[in-house]
């Protein structure tokens, strides 16, 4: 129960923190307001609309009533939209969970198997095979992975739309292009602590009183080798949801990643805060959840 | 007998000929004035607001002035105001023009245009609560009344002949319904009286529209037009050439080859409103306060390399002036400078700047303009050959702007600026002490402001000229070129012509 409560507290820690950063890069990068004015606007209107929007007042002031809107859960106005910039990108969130979600079902679905096979035959061709998608998967530039798949699955094959959301059809390939690193990082933290795993003295008793080869990999290796790798798919979930913004950008995809990247271009400062708050709290959350569930499944681990 | 028979039987044959030829007919003009087909648009971005009077982003436009239509049209072959929903206009004294305004017009819900609409939508931009952006185009605007059910008067500040080209933005909100739903009500469930009705939009992603039936001018060819949001431009081609939508507008250069070498899709370009500039500081000391200098520049640089290089010939060199045939106050006689290296390097020896004694600071953005870096790294090229130093920094446009609006970057640096088609507009930018402006002249704002004021357009033309030559020969920028605005369109499209202003007229255009 402490250890829960420590966590949240950390993690509150770590949103105010964030919130802070945000505010002072954004704040430094300069003034947006006569981006909204058009290129005729005189200086006196640049200076009408910093009072309208409030950027005329000290930056602490800004800073002091900008943290207060926030703990009641108000983020500011999107100044291009006109409509509260945390709907924005609570509207945008569900199109970036898809693909997130995609990518992450694939990297287990891929990782796991392919990492205990490469490790059970390490040295053969499947484990070449295994570690050489892996590699592929890590070191591939997702921007690069994102075109070429948009070009043979969707522009010559057709198979998949080349733009947008609405349907499986449409997270696909975004879903395989944000999944790839994962999926490589997970392979190969899979691979090598199961090698380790197999070294361990509890494992030679196992298949030293007969056990059967499937049940000594499933049964006593692969639990404890999961571990670190339950740790590093929970770490990853932040780097999805930051990748999502490249990703989303290659295929013109409409999820927060591509909203942020707008934002960030027009300086909507509102939005831009609002992104990153949304992905920092589910990034806690996420590896909250990750470090509860750790000692759920390994009884050695506890938290007193 | 015999023939009586004959000729019964040859009435009768033409009079079943006469009625069918008259179904068939009738058929015909029915299909002709029912909307069919359905029309997909891709576009570089998704409307920040569906409230057309919030906007001044063209793609943004492109959507909501299917909505809402404005209260005057341009021609820009012409330099002409034409009718829409104002049906004339005139000035009963300098400072006061009366509109008379198109009678039998409803928005889609029922709701009259009248003088009382038209006259709360001028007071409604001239509100700075409501933040819109044509605040700034009608400055000079005292206030707007009806004095009759269809006759609206706008008084100025001051003479404002400009006024009627500032209406061709007015787009027509209906006043009740948004004093019902309010700005954000509006702006997710808009209503005009435009060609196209509001169905639904997918934020981030589409807007769809379809016919309005009972639409007061040239009724709606196509019954439905979705405009899709595709960030890139290689994107939009893909798609295009997909079939997933049948029009795809900001195309670039390189993107052509593989567009034209399709069987079923067509380019179309014009010359955009976009013009090309470096602009050089001449308000901070140094040696760009120097006019030789800056007219140096402008020989040392190649615009015709650059235009048939980097833009594949989708561009024109600017002729000398900060205007284009589109503009009106646009001067002919004027020719852009000639690449000549050797005059531009005798011309810095001369300012006192010979060899490679000058060093400049250049920025550019990335990913704004048609091939922005490329050029920005050109142009350094094209510099550095007559020994010029010039340091280029490429900025991403967020931080460029920013930081350009802020005064910080200098004392080069590339942009481009599109305004109304009008030399108050585009020559306006480089007012003393304007938002944009990087240049300061007593004479040339005096030869504005006097032109601003000036109701003869012959008059009007004729200071236009003078400010032009200013510009001309003070050279605040080095002038570059007009970009093009390029369009692919899906052979199944007929009647699609571009504009210069990039806008999306979709009357009499048609799906087959």
């Amino acid at each position: 129960m402490a250890f829960v409560l420590r966590r949240l507290v950390q993690a509150l820690l770590t949103v105010f923190l964030t919130l802070t950063v945000v505010f002072i890069l954004a704040h430094l990068s300069g003034n947006p307001v006569a981006l909204y004015l058009p290129v005729t606007a005189s200086t006196e209107q640049v200076h009408a609309m910093e009072h309208l929007l409030g950027f005329d007042r000290p930056i602490y002031v800004q800073y002091a009533a900008y943290l207060w809107s926030a703990a009641h859960g108000d983020l500011g106005t999107s100044f291009s939209q006109n409509l509260p910039a945390l709907q924005l990108v609570l509207e945008r969130l569900p199109n970036t969970l898809y693909i997130t979600l995609f990518a992450l079902v694939m990297m287990i679905a891929v990782a796991i198997p392919f990492g205990i096979v490469a490790a059970t035959r390490s040295g053969s061709a499947a484990d070449f095979l295994g570690s050489g998608v892996a590699v592929f998967g890590q070191s591939v530039p997702v921007f690069w992975l994102g075109l070429v798949l948009v070009l043979v699955f969707a522009v010559r094959l057709r198979w998949f739309p080349t733009f947008g959301s609405g349907g499986l059809s449409h997270i696909v390939l975004p879903g395989v292009t944000l999944g790839a690193y994962s999926m490589g990082v997970v392979t190969r933290l899979v691979r090598s602590s199961m090698l380790e795993v197999f070294q361990a003295d509890f494992l030679r008793t196992a298949r030293a009183k007969g056990l059967p080869h499937l049940r000594v990999t499933l049964k006593h290796a692969l639990p404890n080798a999961i571990l670190p790798a339950l740790t590093m798919i929970g770490l990853q979930v932040a780097y999805l949801l930051g990748g999502a913004v490249v990703t989303e950008q290659v295929f013109a995809y409409p999820g927060m990643g591509q909203l942020a990247l707008q934002a960030i271009n027009s300086r909507d400062f509102n939005v831009v805060q609002a992104f990153v708050i949304v992905v920092a709290a589910i990034t806690v959350l996420v590896n909250t959840t990750t470090d509860i569930t750790y000692g759920w499944i390994d009884p050695r681990v506890t938290y007193e | 007998m015999d023939s009586v028979r004959k000729t019964v039987r040859l009435a009768t044959v033409l009079v079943v000929l006469v009625a069918l030829w008259g179904v068939l007919a009738g058929t015909a003009a029915f299909s002709q004035n029912a909307a069919s087909g359905t029309l997909r648009i891709a576009q570089g971005i998704y409307p920040e607001t569906l409230n057309a009077g919030r906007s001044t982003v063209q793609d943004t436009l492109n959507v909501d002035t299917q909505i809402n239509e404005p209260l005057m049209n341009f021609n820009y072959k012409t330099h002409e105001i034409l009718p829409n929903l104002a049906l004339s206009w005139k000035l009963s004294n300098p400072t006061t023009w009366v509109i008379q305004l198109r009678e039998g017009v409803t928005f889609t819900n029922g709701e009259p245009f009248n003088a009382e609409v038209a006259a709360w939508n001028v007071n409604w931009v001239l509100d700075p609560a409501n933040k819109a952006p044509l605040t700034t185009d009608l400055a000079l605007v005292q206030s707007a009344k009806a004095t009759g059910p269809y006759t609206m008067e706008v008084v100025s500040k001051q003479p404002f002949p400009n006024l009627p080209l500032a209406l061709t933005r007015l787009y027509l909100l209906p006043e009740k319904y948004m004093q019902t739903a309010g700005a954000d009500g509006f702006a997710k469930q808009p209503i005009g009286s435009g060609p196209y009705e509001f169905v639904s939009a997918t934020n981030g992603q589409s807007v769809a529209l379809k016919a309005n039936p009972h639409y007061w001018g040239h009724a709606p060819e196509i019954a439905n037009v979705t405009f899709y949001a595709i960030p890139q431009a290689a994107q939009r081609a893909n798609a295009l050439a997909t079939g997933e939508v049948e029009m795809a507008n900001h195309l670039t250069p390189d993107l052509l080859p593989l567009l034209t070498s399709h069987p079923n899709i067509a380019i179309a370009a014009i010359p955009s409103l976009r013009l090309m500039f470096v602009v050089l500081d001449t308000t901070k000391p140094g040696p760009l306060q120097n006019t030789k200098v800056r007219l140096a520049l402008n020989y040392a640089v190649d615009k015709q390399a650059i235009v048939k290089d980097l833009l594949r010939g989708y561009g024109r060199p600017l002729p000398g002036q900060p205007l284009s045939p589109e503009y009106f106050g646009f001067d002919g006689t004027l020719k852009a400078f000639p690449y000549n290296p050797t005059l531009a390097k005798q011309m810095l020896a001369e300012a006192g700047y010979p060899g490679s004694a000058l060093h400049l600071e250049f920025y550019a953005p990335q990913g704004r303009y048609t091939n922005d870096a490329e050029i920005a790294k050109a142009i350094t090229g094209q510099l550095q050959a007559i020994g010029v130093q010039v340091t280029l920094h490429v900025f991403d446009w967020g931080t460029f702007i920013t930081q350009f609006l802020q005064k910080k970057l200098g004392p080069m640096v590339f942009i481009g600026y599109s305004t109304q088609p009008d030399a108050d507009f585009q020559l306006g930018i480089v007012r003393c002490g304007q938002v944009y402006s990087y240049y300061c002249s007593t004479d040339f704002d005096a030869l504005l402001n006097k032109a601003t004021g000036t109701v003869d357009n012959t008059a009007r033309q004729a200071l236009y000229r003078q400010a032009d030559l200013i510009m001309h020969n003070t050279a605040p920028y080095i002038f570059l070129h007009q970009e093009y605005t390029i369009w692919g369109v899906s052979k199944t499209v007929r009647g699609f012509a571009p504009l210069p202003d990039e806008r999306v007229d979709l009357t009499g255009v048609s799906v087959h």
